[in-house]
């Protein structure tokens, strides 16, 4: 499976960070016992395609961690309710990181929309400099590191040359409408053709992942 | 007995010579590890549950650990599910026109 060892290695430092909490003598057992499960979850067939395996194996991972935070008196060998008061307080604790986490990626979301917002409404009503230099910026940033052969991506590098050329587009519009230079209708439609190519990147990076997707289920 | 306790030693009962891993018992018993191992641990301090690592068959495979009822562990397990059962069928004497949901493992 394409990713396996990625995915494996993601797992092994959940299991780890979940061994942390537990005492020295029975530490190195259970890490051993729960890494000898990774593997096993990730081909198992029965539990369904690829991607989905991955998953199962990263809850299995995350959820010893879970064990381990709200539960560790259990695996000193002490009874149950010996040290249950402090179980509802872990448990709000862990919900509240579990809230914190998808309040953060809401926010991310949000930012990430009100960013595309943001270009269509520049695009639509007038450039602004204030904007369109950041974005060139931003995206020149972006080029860069899609050059450095790390983390090469031709998508990144499509998507970010897309922005670069709506971010001029608009720099020169902004500037050519203040000065009263040139026509502003030929700046709009280059900063219009940019923006028209950056969607088609982000579109054509949507089909890639999605035909590697199909493609991986297909090689199980 | 809390319900994931009941359904493991229903699991371990239906074959109780079987050795089973942590990750099979999560599947039949469709408990996450955060919720089995801890459980196991306990059963194993109690000296209900017995563990022991397999030998890999191939080279470069971790072994993996199985456990299975001890003796003492058989018989809790039985007269637990015996007045679990016993429970249950008490409880819909005294309400009949309610239907009592069976564990997962009932059902199978």
């Amino acid at each position: 499976m394409r990713g396996e060892r990625w995915a494996l290695r993601a797992g092994e430092y959940l299991v780890s960070l979940a061994c942390r909490r537990l005492p020295g003598r029975i530490r190195q057992e259970r890490y051993q016992e729960w890494l000898a499960e990774l593997p096993v979850i990730l081909r198992d067939r029965d539990t369904g395609p690829a991607p989905l395996r991955v998953v199962r194996m990263l809850a299995f991972a995350a959820d010893t961690l879970r064990g381990t935070a709200l539960a560790p008196q259990a695996y000193r060998g002490a009874h149950r309710g010996a040290a249950a008061t402090h179980t509802a307080a872990k448990s709000i604790r862990w919900l509240g990181t579990g809230l914190l986490l998808l309040g953060g990626l809401l926010g991310c979301a949000l930012f990430l929309l009100a960013y595309e917002g943001c270009i269509i409404y520049q695009l639509a009503t007038g450039p602004n400099l204030l904007f369109s230099v950041p974005l060139m910026l931003v995206n020149l940033g972006y080029f860069a590191a899609s050059c450095i052969p790390r983390w090469a991506s031709p998508r990144l590098r499509w998507y970010s040359m897309g922005k670069i050329v709506a971010g001029a587009g608009l720099s020169i519009r902004a500037i050519a409408s203040s000065s009263g230079w040139g026509h502003p209708l030929l700046f709009a439609i280059i900063s219009y053709c940019g923006y028209a190519i950056s969607a088609a990147c982000l579109g054509m990076a949507v089909v890639l992942a999605m035909r590697s997707l199909t493609r991986l289920q297909r090689a199980d | 007995m809390t319900a994931p306790l009941e359904r493991v030693f229903r699991i371990f009962l239906d074959d109780p010579a079987a050795l089973r891993y942590g990750y099979d018992l999560m599947k039949a018993a469709g408990l996450p590890s955060g919720t089995l191992y801890p459980l196991l641990a306990r059963l194993e301090t109690r000296g209900l549950v017995a563990s022991a690592w397999e030998t890999p068959r191939h080279d470069g495979e971790r072994p993996r650990r199985y456990y299975h009822l001890t003796g003492e562990g058989i018989e809790v397990a039985r007269l637990e599910l015996a007045e679990r059962s016993a429970q249950r069928s008490a409880r819909r004497q005294r309400a009949p026109g309610r239907r009592v949901r069976p564990a997962p493992a009932d059902a199978r």
